[in-house]
């Protein structure tokens, strides 16, 4: 990346006049501290797997899902809401 | 004897190459959380699809007791709710996954978005991935209606006049959904069961094959 002296701006900005591609390099041209994904990496991955199923049976343990009464169509006493009525905005 | 077995079958159909595919990549530096924390970020969309089999385990084990008619449909769902051993926390299981899917896969898509890894040449994959997006939205549209318990039939009618606001296909399409042009009833019932466990889980398993297999050949874009 050229810096410094002799950068050209587009207008007065500091966006560089130079046009690139903004397209990422593929990793096979970084070449580092690879790790096997079998069985290596996918057992660590269970590890996090495992913590976020404890923390998601905790919420189903803690909050039981709820439920209503039966469906009743005549009676909308609390759910008597229309697109493009007033009471779509007084509902409750 | 497990050995014959297997080379037995790989004789015939050779299935060797498919499973060496998945077990002999290598996970680059970069992706990896054990050496730059960071990199939780690329456990969202895993965790997307560990909550997407969750959902389909369950699932499968509430249909065990849940009945799509008009007259038992509540009945199935409070009995499931209050007299099965586990059954208020298979379908908490099942009522929570719902909405902690969407979350996952929204953080999943900010993460391939703002790091731009959706870019040349993953395209296709993210055109994929808002079509998996919009069928976890549908599957979450059709299964609110199956406890059919009042918030979940006024919810389905304002939902469908929702969908009754599409131009041109707008009637049509409600009258599809819910069998009736005016009555949300025992056909919507039956038919948003059938779209919530048949149609659309299919078309999610098709195009979550296609999202993992085109991540497989194109492997995962590079560090930033």
């Amino acid at each position: 990346m050229h810096k410094g002296k002799g950068m050209k701006f587009v207008g007065d900005s500091r966006i560089s006049a130079e046009r690139k591609p903004n397209i990422p390099k593929d990793y096979s041209e970084y070449p580092g501290r690879t790790e096997a994904f079998w069985p290596n990496f996918l057992l660590k991955e269970w590890l996090v797997g495992a913590v976020f199923l404890v923390g998601f049976l905790s919420l189903t343990v803690a909050h039981p899902s709820p439920l209503e009464g039966m469906a009743d169509p005549t009676n909308a006493a609390i759910y008597h809401c229309r697109i493009g009525t007033s009471c779509f905005y007084t509902n409750y | 004897m497990l050995q014959k077995m297997y080379d037995w079958i790989d004789d015939r159909i050779d299935i060797t190459p498919i499973w060496r595919d998945i077990a002999d990549h290598e996970v680059p530096e970069h992706v990896n959380p054990a050496h730059h924390f960071s990199a939780f970020v690329y456990c969202f969309g895993g965790l997307t699809f560990f909550v997407v089999v969750i959902q389909i385990l369950s699932g499968m084990f509430l249909t065990m007791y849940y009945v799509p008619d008009i007259e038992n449909a509540w009945k199935s769902v409070y009995y499931l709710q209050t007299e099965v051993a586990h059954g208020q926390i298979v379908r908490g299981m099942h009522h929570w996954g719902a909405s902690v899917v969407i979350v996952m896969l929204l953080l999943h898509t900010l993460r391939v978005f703002f790091q731009g890894a959706y870019k040349k040449p993953r395209e296709l994959n993210w055109m994929v991935g808002v079509l998996i997006f919009f069928i976890m939205l549908g599957l979450g549209f059709t299964g609110y209606l199956l406890p059919w318990d009042n918030k979940a039939y006024f919810a389905t009618q304002v939902g469908l006049e929702i969908a009754e606001q599409v131009p041109f296909i707008g009637g049509d399409l409600k009258t599809l959904l819910a069998g009736d042009p005016n009555i949300v009833g025992a056909q919507t019932l039956t038919r948003f069961f059938a779209i919530h466990v048949f149609f659309l889980p299919g078309a999610l398993f098709a195009l979550l094959a296609v999202h993992f297999i085109l991540i497989r050949r194109q492997g995962i874009s590079g560090p930033l």
